[in-house]
């Protein structure tokens, strides 16, 4: 019973809070509040997946918020200058998987701390986006491009849809594919993976370089939604994402946990804020109530794992 | 003959960011109209203060192998309390006491997490980040808390013997930190937690003791930044320290101590942040934008970070 | 001299001490007089760094008690070992690299001068350490910083560290292991000039040679047991190895078929310069190929080097005749190399994941050429390999670290055989287990030789080696310095080779 708890905590939390908004407030659980908290946990979550990919390798990623500025605000300003979309999208994509090729670079092969390797980047790739923007701010897109953060599928709005998608593609390259065994090998023990044959090296990288690829994504859909591209973007994206990672419940040292885990703690945060909106708590305690659910949802953790050990 | 050759390895021994200090001074001084004016210095002295004084924590935090994320959060929170108390009418001396004790709260419950509970110290100080910022929104309702009468402001902008108050006060951190740090026990048994906590603890150091105290001086030094900065500004904002521990990171690093931990010290971070400082106010003077600012330290971070690791490498390949 | 080395200052009696699964320590007598060096001798996993653990107070006694000058001590923690004024230099030394020699030999425990600031008295702590460093004849200022010293140096202030606290008892753990021979001069003097002094030391070490010239008893510890002690003077290695090895080969090892068949493993000059030179070998399929040595005799470096982890500088190796080009272990295991690590937990499991993952961990590319992965495929897979190797555990998916230390070296082992490599270097691959899951082992490794895979086995146990290899090869100090058929081979002329002493067998042979 007791593992059955420590094992769901997450998701039992998540249903408390559900179950105490649907009581406290009766705004809560009409179709059109529950898509929209779907909607604002869509971007994070996706953020989400790949910083708690990047965290099980036993790294972590604080550039993604400076690289989403960077990408999004080069894609922008393509975007503005030509008919179609696509090169800017591209780019932004382009540029987006060159940044983490290069924070991959730097934790397999030059042998940097994660934490040293991406901090360095952070502040290089925004202050580009900075020097990039000279100041202005660029807006109003085309409906095609705008269609991808504020169209709808089938009744669905595309952020969910690609939330997703990202979601499936994730689960599936973690847990169904030799990369993932990889990824999860190499944050366990990383010198039993190259013992065993794994590219070691070669699967940090590419986690490095995918998750890239992914916040540039991530990048084109924020700017689409807000229809417009200022280089201040994303200042917080970084510790949102390994925020929703921690609530989910992946730990620091790598090897554990899995985007499931993420998508709930992406949830998590997602109905907190929604449910404080409901109930008339200023958003002002917002980061309080944010930093104070990562303290508890870890704390509970170690708490359990004592009470786990004392037991046996 | 002794004296020459002791002084020549007390210049080796500085750190290679003075260097870069002094070029920047020559750099704007000749570049750069109104630089080199007595104005201006102080107002760089004044700005550079609240991060040395912050800093110093952080110090003392990265020394130990650990980290400060909180450290502008706490500022903040702590000004706020100052403002607030001091409009609803609290003698200010009661109302400072208060500010610094808010202050040395949030580092002891982050040295408890850590030093106890066995919390990863980015997680801690990351998640007091959030708690103290949101608190210092709450209570202001998102406001500037304006406006306080001289007596206060004198901690911003009044003089001791001539020194602007900012500058005393960071000058009376900086020496207490340096006393603590090179001259007790217990900052001996900081550099030893940081170079190897297993070596420490065989040592027989309390080494949980030594962390907690780390925090909890962090949070302190992050209040009276806070202070200062609340008396300087004239006005207690919510967000005045946001990116003050981004900026007293870089200082420590550009500073020459690493995040690794067991090596480094105040000096160079003292350097570290009047290079920050300077660079700043030099740049906006020369009419670079904020933009080219930020580059530039993550640039200068950069290179503080690969240099370090290029010289481990090349020591350890003479050592093998 | 010897008139000091009377009564013992200090007696450990009936100290045992279990692990899970081993006694470790059974009811062992040890005891130190004043001025002498104590020499502690025994295989690996003797006890004899588990005996010194309890008397430095890192590890608890189960039972048995500790005299100092006659009078029964407790050593709860490393600070009471300190007080009864016992210190232990480790081979790894417990030195911080980036603070000054000072620092370190004072670390803990600064001198403050008084008042209420209490601080560091930094001219009392120079001038103390360069007092001790004096003492011990070294001309090193104690504002260097560790990090900038030779390893013979930094064992002098560890041993600088010990005296600055007043110990009397002074543990060396191997401190020759990686000195030069002047070094070892040197550190030789130093040690006459402390027992001159009323120092006493226990001293563990492999190389009979030191022993005579340092020692004067021998003490010998044998499967966590007392053997015996002798006066240095009359331990030969006529009568120390006996002691050493005593044991007979027990009907544990079974090899039911030994028909070597085509060349599998070949290398040639192998050289690593620090670390091994000249190496050459073969093993051929169905066939199990012993190395023995001492610890540092560079048998892991040698076997990590073929596998392709650490570097050479030159030589070749081939696997089934085909010269490999690429030193990454990625490559060995494609073209059918595995390596079965000596440090269990540290580089052959994924603790943290199940037992199903590891199993398959160097198989992926076999199994899943696609890159997608079945976790059906793979837990039946593990499935097998659980029944084959009799791997107790309720379910496949069992995290690693849950496991016991017998049924995770067996995991590891399972990765090996999924992944179907043919030649297989196993470094101690019964390194702390049980008796039962040795058995279990060797069982698989001679299934394996008859199904034709090329073993490698590296081992520190000889009756494990005589019992289960073909040949076996004897290195010393980075060559491989003989070479014995199953038939040549016993345990003593192995133990010869393996401290340098074969050639003196040779010349009177």
């Amino acid at each position: 019973m007791k593992s059955f708890i420590l094992r769901y905590s997450r998701v039992l939390l998540l249903i408390a809070l559900a179950v105490a908004l649907t009581l406290a407030s009766p705004a809560f659980a009409t179709r059109e509040n529950l898509m929209n908290v779907v909607r604002q946990a869509a971007l994070l979550t996706m953020l989400g997946m790949g910083m708690t990919m990047v965290i099980i390798t036993g790294g972590i990623d604080l550039s993604v918020g400076s690289v989403l500025a960077l990408t999004s605000c080069l894609a922008a300003g393509l975007i503005k200058s030509h008919q179609t979309a696509m090169w800017g999208v591209l780019l932004a994509l382009g540029v987006g998987l060159m940044c983490g090729l290069l924070n991959g670079l730097m934790v397999a092969k030059v042998k940097l701390p994660p934490f040293v390797a991406t901090y360095g980047l952070q502040w290089v790739a925004r202050g580009i986006a900075y020097i990039f923007m000279s100041g202005r701010i660029i807006y109003g897109f085309g409906r095609g491009f705008r269609f991808l953060a504020t169209g709808y599928l089938a009744g669905i709005p595309m952020p969910v849809v690609f939330m997703v998608a990202i979601y499936i593609l994730f689960f599936f390259l973690m847990h169904y594919t030799t990369f993932g065994r990889s990824v999860y090998a190499v944050g366990s023990n990383r010198k039993a993976a190259e013992l065993s044959g794994l590219k070691v090296d070669r699967t940090i990288i590419s986690v490095y370089a995918l998750n890239g690829l992914l916040v540039a994504f991530v990048g084109l859909l924020f700017i689409s939604r807000l229809n417009a591209a200022e280089p201040q973007i994303g200042e917080t994206f970084a510790l949102e994402a390994i925020a929703a990672t921690l609530i989910g419940g992946t730990p620091f040292s790598g090897g554990e946990g899995g985007v499931t885990r993420t998508l709930i703690g992406a949830l998590i945060l997602s109905l907190l804020s929604n449910g404080m909106n409901l109930l008339g708590v200023s958003s002002f305690w917002q980061p309080t109530v944010l930093g104070a659910t990562i303290v508890l949802a870890i704390l509970v953790e170690k708490l359990a794992a004592l009470a786990e050990r004392d037991a046996s | 003959m002794r004296v020459p050759e002791s002084i020549f390895r007390k210049i080796k021994r500085l750190p290679g960011v003075l260097w870069a200090l002094v070029a920047l001074i020559v750099f704007f001084g000749i570049s750069g109209k109104g630089f080199f004016t007595a104005y201006n210095l102080i107002n760089i002295c004044k700005q550079g203060s609240i991060l040395v004084i912050v800093s110093m924590g952080t110090t003392l935090a990265i020394l130990t192998a650990g980290i400060d994320l909180s450290t502008g959060s706490v500022l903040t929170l702590s000004g706020v309390t100052v403002g607030l108390l001091i409009h609803s009418g609290s003698p200010i001396s009661v109302a400072i006491l208060a500010g610094l004790g808010v202050g040395a709260l949030c580092g002891l419950i982050n040295g408890y997490l850590i030093a106890h509970l066995k919390f990863h110290h980015f997680i801690a100080t990351f998640g007091m980040m959030g708690i103290a910022q949101g608190i210092a929104l709450a209570v202001t309702q998102g406001a500037v808390v304006p406006g306080f009468d001289a007596a206060f402001r004198k901690l911003g902008d009044g003089t001791i013997f001539g020194l602007p108050v900012p500058v005393v006060v960071a000058l009376l951190v900086v020496v207490a930190t340096s006393i603590a740090l090179y001259r007790t026990r217990w900052g001996a048994h900081v550099y030893a937690v940081g170079g190897s906590e297993q070596v420490a603890a065989w040592s027989g150091i309390n080494t949980r003791r030594v962390k907690l105290a780390v925090y909890v001086l962090s949070g302190l030094f992050a209040a009276i930044a806070g202070v200062v900065l609340t008396a300087r500004m004239n006005s207690a904002s919510p967000i005045a320290g946001a990116g003050y521990e981004f900026d007293a990171i870089a200082a420590v690093i550009i500073g020459g101590t690493p995040f690794e931990g067991g090596r480094g010290g105040i000096v160079g971070t003292v350097i570290g942040a009047a290079v920050i400082s300077t660079l700043k106010n030099g740049l906006n003077i020369i009419g670079l934008p904020t933009p080219w600012q930020i580059t530039i330290i993550g640039f200068m971070i950069t290179v503080a970070i690969v240099l370090d690791v290029l010289y481990q490498m090349r020591k350890d390949r003479v050592a093998s | 001299m010897l008139k000091d080395r009377g009564e013992p200052i200090l007696q450990l009696r009936g100290i045992t001490k279990s692990f899970p699964g081993v006694r470790a320590l059974d009811g062992v007598d040890f005891d130190l007089r004043e001025g002498e060096v104590h020499v502690l001798l025994g295989e690996n996993g003797a006890g004899k760094s588990t005996l010194m653990k309890v008397l430095a107070g890192v590890y608890l006694p189960d039972s048995g008690e500790i005299l100092l000058h006659g009078k029964p001590v407790s050593i709860r923690n490393p600070r009471d070992a300190e007080r009864l004024g016992i210190s232990i230099i480790h081979q790894e030394f417990n030195l911080l690299p980036w603070r000054s020699v000072a620092a370190n030999i004072f670390l803990g425990r600064e001198p403050v001068k008084g008042g209420v600031a209490a601080l560091v008295d930094f001219e009392f702590m120079r001038r103390e350490s360069e007092k001790i460093l004096h003492t011990l004849g070294l001309g090193i200022d104690p504002d260097t910083l560790v990090k900038d010293l030779g390893v013979a140096q930094k064992q002098m202030v560890e041993v600088a560290k010990a005296l600055a606290i007043d110990s009397r008892i002074l543990i060396m753990d191997e401190p020759t292991a990686t000195l030069t021979s002047r070094e070892i001069d040197h550190l030789f003097r130093k040690i006459r000039e402390l027992t001159s002094r009323g120092v006493s030391i226990v001293y563990i070490s492999h190389r009979l040679d030191e022993i005579s010239r340092i020692g004067h008893r021998v003490t010998v510890l044998r499967d966590g047991k007392y053997v015996g002690t002798v006066p240095v003077q009359e331990a030969t290695v006529d009568r120390v190895v006996p002691m050493m090895v005593g044991r007979k080969i027990e009907q544990l090892y079974q090899r039911t078929c030994r028909k070597p068949g085509e060349e599998a493993l070949s290398v040639k000059g192998l050289t690593r310069k620090g670390r091994f030179y000249d190496c050459s070998l073969t093993v051929r399929c169905g066939e199990i190929v012993g190395l023995a040595g001492l610890v540092g005799a560079g048998r892991t470096e040698l076997a990590r080097a073929i596998f392709g982890v650490d570097p050479y500088d030159s030589g070749e190796i081939r696997v089934f005749g085909s010269l490999m080009t690429q030193r990454s272990p990625s490559h060995s295991v494609q073209v059918g190399m595995g390596l079965l690590p000596e440090d269990r937990k540290g580089e052959g499991l994924a603790l943290m994941l199940p037992l199903k993952d590891n199993v398959v961990q160097a198989s992926l590319r076999r199994l899943f050429p696609t890159g997608l992965v079945s976790p059906r495929v793979e837990s039946s897979v593990a499935a097998g390999y659980v029944e084959e190797l009799r791997i107790a555990t309720p379910t496949v998916m069992k995290i690693a670290k849950f496991l016991s230390g017998g049924t995770q070296q067996k995991v590891v082992l399972a990765k090996w055989l999924c992944s179907h490599c043919r030649v297989l270097l196993f470094d101690e691959p019964t390194r702390g287990i049980d008796v039962g899951a040795k058995a279990e082992i060797y069982r698989l490794m001679d299934e394996e030789a008859r199904k034709g895979a090329a073993i490698l086995m590296i081992s520190s146990e000889l009756p494990e080696l005589l019992g289960m290899a073909d040949r076996i090869l004897v290195m010393h100090e980075g060559r491989i310095v003989k070479e014995f058929s199953r038939d040549e081979a016993t345990q003593e002329a192995i133990i010869r080779y393996a401290m340098g002493k074969g050639d003196d067998s040779s010349a009177s042979a």
